[in-house]
């Protein structure tokens, strides 16, 4: 067996719920007797993770990111599926454990509780959780459904009220103008735990970017006399932009005037910026992945270059290039980043995030101008 | 140090606000072990994880007969083999791209008019704008020159508010004495100015090192214990199973006291023994490690050979293996007395630390690879679980491990289960390599991104440099004067001398196992 090669997972035993931590001992105890002449088995948990699921299904694709998660972050897990289970009132369970191989001889494993609810049984499942929570440990509730966490009802809130940190994905919603506007203020109502939303971590390598390629040293002045961005994102993408935008706006000192959608893909907004009109495109694309693809800005005066221009090129990298060049001047490597990597770089961050609150509060203001 | 947030509203909130700047890195000794083992490999992992600034170059510079293509394929070699994570493809591409090779000697001065022509070819193609950083992995006897030939062909730059700037990192060791290290550094300051003057200590590169702070002034129940109230003594060893190897001609010159005591093991003392900085910046933080140096009872006369043991070590096992003793490696001298082992005590006179003794210990040839502090704490009363004295309590003891196996552990007594009281020493453990998945980055990964980013913290100031070789210098003084002599000796694969038991026994204490 090779280093990093999955030990074969502790199979799934079924357990009545109030039984859970007396099996998971259990399990232990058997585990480090059967392992002799196998590899040496270490439990770790750096933190407690809850794991809500609205159905068997996205459980089903949750399975395979968990277990992408607790190799680099290892955790207590307790995936919540909602109808889960064919009785309707009911609550049904089962531990097992997921290891890995982290040197010759020692397999590091993570504990893993299902807990399925029938719909009258949701109400239960917080107190399942409750009473599984290891002491002294941060507890991260990631919400892996396409519904947004307030839609969760008081479900979601009572398992918000057990986490140290609410972490969920705007990308794939079904409606992103209600959800962010949701989110956003149940983000500004709650004074409790830290949120993010992993469509936030995807922005990061563009924010760097943004960062290196304006940077005054670099380009002195562009920053304060920016006049345009044309933003272009793939379809279900528009909460990440709405995310940038409002980073950018943040950090700039901007204020949102007016909007002007157009019907089909495009969105236009004016800005007042402390040097000027600022005007903002949206443009979504036909296809591609729900993600930001690109952006353009455009600055007034000095004797440089006067547009940036700021492209995915494959998954791996932005090119960044200046005035009318065709070639790029940077090439940045983005980490791969898909969302059990996202969230194995969330889970150790507990502390308030105030860029993410700022920028989530004015596309708040932009997704209000798309309701009705 | 810049702090680029201040200048730049679009990194406020990202976790690197000090952003590596873009830059040149020039290695000089661009072929060499550190470059293919340490350097390279590190660059390449920053890449990996996206933390090198958007536009970079690596120009190796050394008289090897290489071109651009030898230097990458070298280089690749070395990621393949030394590198934490794998090769990929797609980025390797754009790693290689990077790398430039210039060929020439480090005392010929067409060489540097040479490297000097090929880096403002270079630059504008990678997007630079002219900063550089020269890294110096070369012999300590050609600092000086290539420091001095920099200035002279005009590519060491004073700093300036605006515009690219120069940085020099140079390798240990700095000078081999204290009269050539004040050499070094007086020639280092002729040219460069000490804010661009990065002088390396790999081991403060070290994850758990850099988690010693933490550990002390980031959680409340260490730092009140911390003092001579309640601590009995401090070990703090750096084991190596390998002996002097390929290194024996730089190593017969200067002995495990020049080479391990003098930077590595008194940096740990430092950060082990440092009042709490008032901030994390470099120069607060190092000011607080130089006070300690300064605190240093200085050992001297007689007081050497008291508290001072040096050794060599004889044929012996380790691991199984049978090896050779040092006088039988190849390029050592015969008859040489340069000591593999040292073990001594040592005081902090300040009111902390007053009467605490510390020991410190290094040699080639132990039975591991090991480095660790240890921190015992003083025994409880007699009263209780211990009045007859038969079953003594084992004296709680906090251990950082610094390599391997990352983490550290509390040593506490317990009751044995059963209806007797049986108290029975276990230990509460904490290891990064189990408890975070993800694995620590290298040393080097992290100090060449402080570089970049023009912080020094982790780097040693000129007056911690000098400090240190005064305390050594009398050491080295006392052993000169009493002229080559036998020294002790102890066989490969054991702790080392008795002499070095005797050290720490007469104190009733004994060294820890690792």
């Amino acid at each position: 067996m090779s280093l990093g090669e999955a030990v074969p997972r502790i199979a799934p035993r079924p357990v009545d719920v109030a039984a859970i931590e007396r099996e998971l001992a259990g399990l232990w105890r058997e585990t480090s007797s059967a392992s002799e002449g196998g590899p040496a088995i270490l439990r770790a948990c750096m933190s407690n993770l809850v794991v809500f699921c609205a159905d068997p299904e996205e459980a089903r694709s949750a399975e395979p990111e968990i277990a992408a998660v607790v190799e680099r972050h290892p955790s207590r897990v307790m995936l919540l599926v909602a109808q889960g289970t064919p009785r309707d009132d009911a609550l049904d369970a089962s531990v097992s454990a997921m290891c890995h191989l982290t040197g010759p001889g020692r397999a590091v494993c993570s504990e893993h509780v299902m807990v399925s609810a029938g719909r009258r049984a949701l109400a239960a499942l917080p107190s399942a959780v409750r009473g599984l929570l290891i002491g002294d440990l941060p507890t991260s509730l990631w919400w892996a459904t396409r519904e947004p966490p307030p839609a969760g009802g008081p479900l979601f809130g009572e398992l918000a009220g057990l986490a140290d940190q609410v972490i969920y994905d705007s990308a794939e919603w079904k409606d992103p103008a209600a959800g962010v506007v949701e989110t956003a203020r149940w983000v500004e109502e709650s004074a409790r735990a830290a949120v993010s939303d992993l469509a936030w971590r995807r922005l990061k390598p563009w924010r760097r970017a943004l960062g290196q390629a304006l940077d005054p040293e670099r380009l002195p002045g562009a920053l304060a006399a920016l006049e345009e961005l044309d933003l272009a994102h793939g379809p279900h993408g528009l909460p990440e932009a709405w995310l940038l935008v409002g980073w950018l706006a943040g950090r700039l000192g901007w204020r949102p005037r007016r909007a002007r959608v157009s019907p089909g893909s495009e969105i236009v907004w004016g800005f007042d910026g402390p040097a000027g009109p600022i005007r903002v495109t949206l443009r979504r694309l036909a296809e591609g992945p729900p993600a930001l693809r690109g952006l353009e800005l455009r600055w007034r005066g000095g004797g440089g270059p006067r547009r940036a221009r700021l492209e995915a090129r494959a998954a791996d990298r932005i090119s960044v290039s200046f005035g009318e060049a065709a070639a790029p001047e940077l090439v940045l490597p983005v980490p791969p980043a898909p969302r059990a990597e996202l969230l194995v770089r969330q889970l150790p961050k507990l502390g308030r995030d105030r860029s993410f609150r700022d920028a989530l509060a004015l596309a708040r203001r932009l997704a209000e101008a798309l309701l009705p | 140090m810049r702090d680029t947030a201040s200048h730049n509203p679009l990194v406020v909130g990202l976790a690197q606000t000090l952003l590596p700047q873009p830059c040149a890195l020039v290695i000089f000794g661009g072929a060499g072990d550190l470059a293919r083992r340490k350097l390279l490999p590190a660059l390449y992992n920053l890449l990996l994880d996206g933390l090198l600034p958007a536009s970079f170059a690596v120009v190796g510079f050394a008289r090897t007969a290489l071109d651009d293509a030898g230097f990458r394929a070298g280089a690749r070699e070395g990621v393949e083999r030394h590198s934490r994570r794998t090769l990929e493809d797609g980025a390797w591409q754009d790693f290689e791209r990077r790398l430039f090779w210039v060929r020439g000697g480090f005392d010929e001065t067409e060489a540097y008019t040479r490297l000097s022509e090929r880096l403002a070819e270079i630059e504008p193609g990678c997007g630079l704008q002219g900063s550089r950083i020269y890294y110096l992995s070369v012999p300590p006897s050609t600092m000086v020159d290539c420091v001095e030939r920099l200035a002279a062909s005009g590519l060491a730059r004073r700093p300036s508010a605006q515009g690219p700037w120069d940085r020099i990192i140079v390798e240990k060791p700095i000078g081999r004495d204290l009269e050539s290290a004040r050499g070094l550094n007086a020639a280092l300051g002729r040219v460069f100015d000490e804010s661009q003057t990065f002088r390396i200590d790999h081991y403060l590169g070290k994850e758990t090192v850099q988690s010693l702070l933490v550990m002390r002034f980031a959680n409340s129940i260490f730092e009140p214990l911390w003092n001579q109230r309640y601590v009995d003594h401090v070990q703090i060893t750096v084991a190596e199973a390998e002996g002097v190897g390929t290194r024996a001609n730089y190593y017969e010159e200067a002995g495990a006291l020049r080479d391990m005591v003098q930077n590595h093991l008194l940096q740990l003392l430092c950060l082990t023994a440092t009042e709490p900085p008032w901030a994390l910046s470099a120069d607060v933080v190092r000011d607080q490690k130089l006070a300690v140096l300064n605190c240093l009872r200085p050992l001297s006369g007689p007081d050497v050979d008291r508290f001072v043991v040096r050794a060599q070590y004889d044929e012996g096992f380790v691991h199984g293996v049978r090896v050779p003793g040092d006088g039988a490696e190849k390029n050592v001298r015969a008859g040489s007395t340069t000591e593999t082992y040292v073990a001594l005590q040592c005081f902090v006179d300040n009111w902390r630390w007053a009467g605490v003794p510390f020991y410190l210990r290094t040699g080639k040839r132990l039975p591991k690879r090991a480095s660790e502090i240890a921190v015992q704490f003083k025994d409880v009363p007699h009263i209780l679980f211990n009045v007859g004295g038969d079953e003594p309590l084992e004296p709680n003891v906090l251990t950082v491990r610094i390599q391997p196996d990352e983490g550290m552990s509390l040593r506490i007594a317990t009751k044995l289960p059963g209806p007797k009281v049986r108290i029975y020493p276990v230990r509460m453990d904490f290891r990064y390599g189990t408890t975070f998945g993800d694995q620590s980055p290298e040393a080097y990964e992290r100090l060449l991104l402080d570089v970049m980013a023009g912080d020094a913290t982790l780097f040693m100031r000129r007056d911690a440099v000098e400090a240190s070789w005064t305390w050594v210098g009398n050491v080295l003084e006392a052993w000169e004067r009493a002229g080559a002599r036998e020294i002790p000796r102890y066989p490969a694969g054991s702790w080392g001398p008795s002499e070095a038991e005797k050290l720490i026994a007469r104190d009733g204490r004994r060294w820890r196992t690792p």
